[in-house]
């Protein structure tokens, strides 16, 4: 591992003026329960590495309305104790909790996972469902609201620029009667996942009013299922689950084959529990 | 023996306990001596090329590198084995084999230092076919690893073959006869220390310490002398506390010659330490076999024979391999009576890193060949599997008897096993009440222990232990066992306790150190409560028979009548009697009140056993180990059908002991088999790419399982006595128990569960997904 | 420019040294500090063994770089055991025979203690959950499950309101 300088500033302000002085050279570290594993590995090789646990503004849980602003250094610890979270957004506190163990929980944060975009990142995949949007600061000034749809770009790569900071996550008042499904699928326990689904139902006279579905570990970086999303809309609660057995949304999937698995095995595996996702969610209707 | 038993057969707390729990129990890795330097080794990236030239310039340029040791610099040196066959360089002699071979070793200030020097050592290669494929391997004109090697035929380094009984008769007059390939995979054992060693070097004495993480210090001794060209008077090996061994850390490894090779180039300590990537991709691991099976049935479900062809694939030298293989066949046989058997086996060699000792040592193989065999072939009969077995095996008014290939058995419980694991499991109600894709598997397997015997060359199989006891009654143990977390100090204690009375508190036992403890072959092949064991019964034997020739001679009784217990030797049945403490005072300071003609000595006793073992003959008949025990295990499995994950959700296991010694250490050595079977059945197995190159070398990708994964299967683990005879303290080895039947049942489980066997391990998702989709195909095509 | 003053409370003591800013926390503690109870088996964060307290919560200490603790208190398994009594997870540990080999001990027995202190209620579906960060390649963790259930016992008997007066141990 190569040495670099560490800096730990204690405000937003000093994190952008870093960002502003250092350029490409400087890299952000967050929870750093991913980040250092790619630094002992020599994966990656700042010159500056600015940590950013000593910002407080950053690790706030903010009610907004009927939403919540989570800083982007809120810990999965925090996410999965806070109250605020539980009731409004049971998902993200559902996934906060399924992430690794209690060690990574404890220095894992949001915005961390965010950034990193594993392919079947829990978090990633749950954000897309709930509108989510991703606020970020540059050292020029510039402030830009990302739509989660947007923000993941290619494996482990998110749409952020070098000197990017990622400070809050907007999660919106959901719509009211909205149910919601999360469920992961590691091939074995206490590792990565390789494959997570997550879904927001909204509902009008018990028929499907909106779907947001997500999968992680479909393909290169998390994202949505636009077709199955239609093929739910307007659907009655009864009918949801043969919507959800078309053959043709999950065509398109393309998880990576790797040592676990091939393609074809994965995208079974990854159906089912889209198909599993969207049911609970109906079930959490009545 | 009077008046054993008080700690013996109790599970009393572990010596070691508070030293572990704390944290101050010191490993190789956690020894710091002052003016250490640090080594790390040069591999080669290329699973097959000659070496052409090894340029250590630039690495010894770099400011902080002390040294490099280069193939020239040991190019006289022998080639080292833990097998028959001296295949092994220390570091490559113009060709290497497998990607992650040692070509040269770097050694600098610091670690990050020789890291960085690895890069910077300039070997130049020429490249050759790789040879990853077994069967490949011993097609004409596949490319040879090995040339000019005695006993080495092609890429065949070793033929063992086990032929007893009429075979073909037995398959002539069989009323089934079926086949089935079965394979198993390249586990790895993973301890959770690494291979660590500090060699350090004294320039008076010209003499060279080594503290590492081993299991057998007496023999790494003597390998390390020839090595450095010392006598062994001169090598010293200290075994540390050890994290983990399971068959891993056997024999002497590149990086413990290194580092006494550049301790003494350099006069001053040097540590090795591997990484976890370098344990995957550069240490040994469990042989993979191919076993094309045949079985000779009658229609009842008796097995008439047993024919199998076995590859087994021992990687790019040879190590323990053809032991393996050997003892793979003649565990064979299981605890059945099958009367003919017919074997046939070939180690060979292929591109990848050595396969040679893990937990088990080929058992696991055989039993899952033959347990799933057998479960093929009670379903092919209609007869239920337990029954199935229960027809078959040895049974408790066969005993004493021997296997058709000599194995030769005074106890064996195994029909009782199979009542109590199925009792346990409540198997009549999960029959009863099935659920889908629910499955239940049964193995029942034969182990052995206590020691070994397979080659007529290697005439020796001892275990060795002094013992001293000091004038105030306290006792000192040191053996050449080393233990890696079985619990031998606690044991010794038992022993010596009950043996010679002394206070349990005052047992001190040496930890490993050839400098203090007799020679032996160290801890492997679960021997070590046997066969160490046993020679401590003889050293306290000898050493009681003294104490109690003063003590009567002070209390004018027959040493016959006389006990020891607790620090106090009392006449039998009476109150009557002298301190232990006191006696060993007189033998050593007060002749005068000894018996007449005795002189004051030292109280210190050595005594070594070298276990009973027949060498098996040509045909492979011989009772080769010093015991056999049993069990039978029974596990309760759910198959998910959408992605084929197979969840272990219940288990019993009967394992037969002999006597037991401590139940509670004996319990935690066969859960932690179980587990390790565990993982072995559903995901352990070392990856390659077509390159050869490892692709699964970390803890994230090579699957070992964790917590939720395991049952609590605490109530339904049972254990049965059956005192052995044959051994002093009337128990059996079973440090393999748990592992070895352990995939045999799951796989038997999953079959159950979806309908169709699956012949090969790990049983990945993917693979059952695809047994599962086999399964469905053939009901909907059969209509029904 | 690289190297660091870092300044922790470890089991108690202000230790300050300099660092370089790759330095790992578990390589302070067991190289710089000498505290060599902390273990480090892995390379991937997968194993546990390094596990430490880090301002009350238990972390990986292979995935906290020393530069990060500055300023924190760290809790080591040398400072688990207190005024010469052992913590009681150490002791279930013992008592249930939850070790074998040793190696990943000090780590569960770190993360144990945390999980007492967050979850002092949990049964034994929970326990198995919760140990998942930690890997043993002896026990088979069914004693150490059993050592968590019986820590957890012990702490809450000797929070409960004083009963019979040789509960506590």
């Amino acid at each position: 591992m190569r040495t670099f300088q560490f800096v730990a500033p204690t405000s937003v302000e000093a994190t952008l003026a870093l960002l502003g002085e250092h350029g490409p050279d400087a890299s952000l570290l967050a929870g750093g329960q991913s980040y250092l594993i790619l630094l002992r590995q020599g994966l990656v090789a700042p010159e500056v590495l600015v940590g950013l646990r000593g910002v407080a503004e950053l690790a706030r849980v903010e009610r907004r309305d009927g939403g919540l602003r989570l800083g982007s250094m809120v810990t999965y610890r925090t996410a999965t104790r806070d109250p605020a979270v539980a009731a409004r957004f049971p998902a993200v506190a559902a996934a906060a909790g399924s992430v690794g163990s209690v060690h990574i929980r404890n220095r894992g944060t949001i915005g961390g996972s965010l950034c990193h975009a594993d392919p079947a990142g829990d978090l990633p995949t749950v954000l897309l469902t709930l509108d989510a949007t991703l606020h970020t600061v540059r050292p020029d000034g510039t402030a830009a609201g990302h739509r989660v749809d947007d923000f993941f770009r290619g494996l482990l790569q998110t749409r952020l620029e070098d000197d990017e900071l990622l400070t809050w996550i907007d999660l919106p008042e959901q719509p009211a009667g909205s149910t919601f499904g999360y469920r992961r699928f590691s091939y074995r326990h206490g590792e990565y996942p390789m494959a997570v689904a997550a879904c927001r139902l909204d509902w009008e006279a018990g028929r499907c009013a909106g779907a947001r579905v997500a999968v992680g570990g479909g393909g290169p970086f998390p994202s949505r299922l636009p077709e199955l999303e239609r093929l739910l809309e307007g659907v009655a609660a009864d009918g949801m689950a043969a919507a959800a057995a078309t053959e043709d949304p999950y065509e398109r999937l393309r998880p990576l084959a790797d040592i676990r698995g091939g393609e074809a095995w994965k995208r079974r595996v990854v159906t089912k529990l889209v198909r599993d996702t969207v049911a609970d969610a109906v079930r959490r209707r009545s | 023996m009077p008046a054993d038993g008080q700690l013996l057969g109790r599970s009393v707390p572990n010596v070691d306990g508070v030293a572990l729990v704390t944290g101050q129990a010191a490993y190789t890795v956690d020894l710091a001596l002052p003016g250490m330097a640090h080594g790390r080794i040069v591999r080669s990236p290329h699973a097959h090329a000659r070496v052409l030239a090894v340029d250590a310039s630039a690495a010894l340029a770099l400011p902080g590198v002390l040294d490099v040791i280069v193939p020239a610099d040991v190019a006289g040196l022998p080639n080292v084995s833990t097998g028959p066959l001296l295949d092994m360089p220390l570091l490559a002699k113009g060709k290497v084999r497998y990607a992650g071979e040692p070509v040269a070793a770097v050694i600098a200030e610091t670690e990050e230092r020789a890291a960085e020097a690895l890069d910077l050592v300039e070997v130049a290669y020429e490249e050759l076919p790789v040879l990853l494929d077994p069967e490949a391997a011993l097609a004409p004109g596949a490319p040879l690893l090995h040339e000019g090697l005695e006993g080495v035929e092609g890429n065949v380094c070793w033929r063992q073959v086990t032929r007893v009984g009429d075979v073909d008769a037995a398959f002539a007059g069989a009323d089934l006869v079926l086949s089935e390939r079965f394979r198993t995979s390249k586990a790895h054992a993973m301890p959770m220390e690494t291979h660590a060693a500090v060699a350090s070097w004294d320039p008076v004495e010209g003499a060279v310490t080594l503290w590492t993480s081993t299991q057998q210090p007496h023999v790494v001794r003597n390998v390390a002398a020839d090595v450095l060209g010392l006598p062994q008077s001169r090598v010293r090996v200290i075994k540390p506390f050890v994290g983990g061994a399971f068959g891993h850390k056997e024999g002497l490894h590149t990086h413990e010659a290194m580092a006494m090779l550049s301790a003494r180039r350099l006069g001053r300590p040097v540590r090795f330490v591997l990484t976890r990537t370098e344990e995957f991709t550069a240490t040994v691991s469990r042989n993979p076999q191919i076993r094309d099976v045949e079985i000779a049935l009658r229609d009842d479900g008796t097995v008439l024979g047993w024919r199998e062809r076995i590859v087994q694939d021992v990687g790019a030298y040879s190590g323990l391999g053809p032991s393996v293989l050997a003892l793979s066949e003649w565990v064979a046989v299981g605890p059945y009576r099958t009367p003919a058997l017919d074997i046939d086996g070939v180690c060979v060699y292929t591109t990848k890193p050595p396969a040679s000792a893990f937990r088990g040592f080929g058992n696991p193989q055989a039993t899952f060949a033959r347990e799933v065999m057998f479960d093929i072939a009670a379903r092919a009969l209609a007869i239920d599997p337990l029954e199935f077995r229960r027809r078959n095996v040895i049974r408790e008014r066969d005993l004493p008897t021997r296997t058709a290939n000599g194995l030769k058995l005074d106890t064996l419980p195994i029909e009782q096993a199979m009542s109590v694991a199925a009792d346990a499991i409540g198997l009549p109600r999960l029959r009863a009440e099935p659920r889908p894709l629910r499955g239940v598997g049964i193995a029942n397997m034969i182990e052995w222990g206590g020691g070994c015997r397979w080659l007529e060359d290697w005439d020796s199989d001892l275990g060795s232990v002094t013992v001293t006891l000091n004038a105030d009654g306290s006792a000192v143990v040191a053996s050449d066992a080393a233990d890696s977390g079985q619990g031998h100090a606690t044991l010794f204690m038992q022993i010596t306790a009950d043996l010679l009375g002394v206070e349990p508190a005052s047992v001190s036992v040496v930890r490993g150190d050839t400098e203090r403890s007799p020679f032996g072959l160290g801890t492997f092949g679960s021997r070590t409560s046997v066969a160490q064991a046993s020679a401590l019964h003889r050293a306290c034997a000898e050493l009681r028979d003294r104490v109690l020739e003063v003590a009567a001679h002070r209390l004018e009784a027959h040493p016959d009548d006389l006990v020891i217990r607790q620090g106090r030797i009392l006449i039998e049945g009476s109150s009557r009697g002298l301190d232990l403490a006191e006696v060993t005072g007189m033998i050593h300071d007060h002749r005068a009140s000894l018996p007449a003609g005795m002189e004051t000595s030292a109280l210190v006793a050595t005594a070594s056993y070298d276990t009973p073992c027949e060498v098996p003959d040509a045909r492979g008949y011989g009772s080769f180990a010093a015991n056999y025990s049993c069990s039978a295990t029974i596990a309760v499995v759910d198959v998910d059908p959408d992605s084929g994950k197979v969840t272990v959700v219940d288990w019993s296991t009967a394992e037969d002991a002999g006597r037991t010694l401590h139940p509670d250490m004996l319990k935690g050595q066969v859960q932690g088999g179980i587990a390790q079977g565990i993982g072995y059945a559903l995901g352990e197995d070392l990856l390659f790419d077509q390159s050869g190159t490892m692709l699964n070398p970390s803890m994230v990708d090579y699957q070992v399982p964790t917590a939720p994964e395991i049952p609590l299967m605490e109530a339904k683990l049972h254990t049965l006595e059956s005192h052995d005879p044959a051994h002093p303290l009337q128990n059996k080895g079973i440090g393999e128990s748990g592992v070895t039947p352990a995939a045999a049942a799951i796989a038997n489980a999953v079959h159950d569960a979806i309908g169709v066997p699956v012949t090969s391990l790990p049983l990945t998702p993917e693979k059952v997904l695809a047994a599962l989709d086999r399964a469905r195909a053939a009901t909907a095509g059969a209509g029904s | 420019m690289s190297e660091h003053p870092v300044t922790l409370r470890v089991n108690g003591r202000e230790q300050a040294r300099t660092v370089p800013a790759q330095r790992l926390l578990r390589d302070l503690l067991r190289d710089d500090l000498g505290l060599t109870g902390t273990k480090g088996a892995c390379e991937d964060g997968m194993c546990g063994s390094c596990s430490v307290h880090l301002d009350g919560q238990v972390v990986k200490s292979c995935l906290v770089l020393a530069v990060e603790a500055d300023g924190a208190a760290v809790t080591t398994i040398e400072g688990l055991a207190t005024a010469g009594q052992l913590h009681p997870v150490q002791q279930a540990l013992i008592d249930n025979f939850g070790f074998q080999c040793g190696f990943c001990t000090p780590g569960f027995a770190m993360t144990m203690a945390a999980l007492l202190e967050d979850e002092p209620e949990l049964d034994a579906e929970r326990a198995r959950e919760a140990l998942v960060g930690n890997i043993c390649r002896c026990t088979g963790y069914v004693r150490i499950v059993a050592s968590l259930l019986d820590a957890g016992r012990r702490v809450r008997q000797a929070a409960a309101p004083a009963g019979g007066g040789d509960d506590a141990r």
